[in-house]
């Protein structure tokens, strides 16, 4: 688990009450380039792997949808779309195959969703809390992305990794 | 557009009212087990323990500390319907999260 930066999560603040409560951040024209590459390689590369197994017939037919059995061997999706257990080969095919199509689904729902929040060039970005929930879910997903894609090496875990401040705010 | 055809749902497997209940060995409980990455930020694991499963401040931060310090937790334990579940919507989360049989 990484710590938190400074900033991290206090570029954003709250404004409004009620069902009026907004979260309000700003982008410049850099961060939101970067930001905006990596969601776009991400949503590509989940398109990749749902490209590599496209729905049957029987599954447009019946609407029930499965996906591959193995693990993916790039290290950046097997971190997007983890084993279900590691103590039991049958067991994570079963589950993967089960679950991984509705992941893959909500995983580039939610990259779609900030995309689409984060305008072009940068500016302001105002976010509803559920939305904020969908920004939160996505960057835990791809803020080390590029870590792994330059490298193609999976990082030691360390307790004392520094968070990337990604999220500071330019506004603050 | 068609109906969607709901998915098939596993038949009972216990007849009700069994008076063999008791002879049956209970389902072996399943943890959600969440692992360490240097990915996810403190406050983030914390906040998603919370709004997976309700836990209170303290009970999500404590299980944070440990899947930090000693490299996983448990986290919800039950049958294996509803822990496959749980891992389902960890990984939707983004954390790292497998499950297994309790031992």
């Amino acid at each position: 688990v990484g710590h938190d930066a400074e900033g991290d999560v206090n570029g954003w603040k709250r404004s409004g009450r009620g069902t009026r409560v907004r979260l309000v951040g700003s982008f410049d024209a850099r961060e939101t380039s970067v930001l905006r590459g990596l969601l776009t390689e991400v949503r590509q590369m989940l398109a990749g792997r749902s490209a590599d197994h496209p729905a049957d017939e029987l599954a447009v037919l019946t609407g029930i949808r499965t996906g591959p059995a193995t693990r993916p061997n790039d290290r950046v999706l097997a971190r997007l779309l983890p084993d279900f257990t590691a103590e039991d080969a049958d067991l994570a095919a079963g589950l993967r195959s089960l679950h991984e199509p509705e992941l893959i689904e909500a995983k580039d729902r939610a990259a779609a969703a900030v995309l689409d929040a984060l305008p072009v060039g940068g500016g302001r970005v105002e976010l509803r809390p559920a939305d904020a929930d969908t920004w939160r879910s996505t960057t835990s997903g791809w803020r080390w992305a590029p870590r792994w894609t330059s490298a193609r090496t999976c990082p030691t875990p360390s307790p004392t990794t520094p968070a990337p401040r990604t999220w500071r705010s330019t506004s603050g | 557009m068609s109906a969607p055809i709901p998915a098939p749902t596993p038949a009972p497997t216990r007849e009700p009212g069994s008076e063999h209940a008791q002879d049956v060995a209970p389902d072996v409980p399943w943890q959600a087990v969440v692992w360490n990455d240097p990915v996810n930020l403190m406050s983030y694991v914390t906040y998603v323990l919370q709004k997976l499963f309700g836990y209170p401040e303290p009970k999500a931060t404590a299980l944070m500390l440990d899947v930090h310090h000693k490299g996983k937790a448990a986290v919800s334990s039950g049958d294996k319907d509803k822990i496959e579940g749980d891992v389902a919507r960890l990984h939707a989360a983004g954390l790292w999260a497998t499950m297994q049989k309790v031992t």
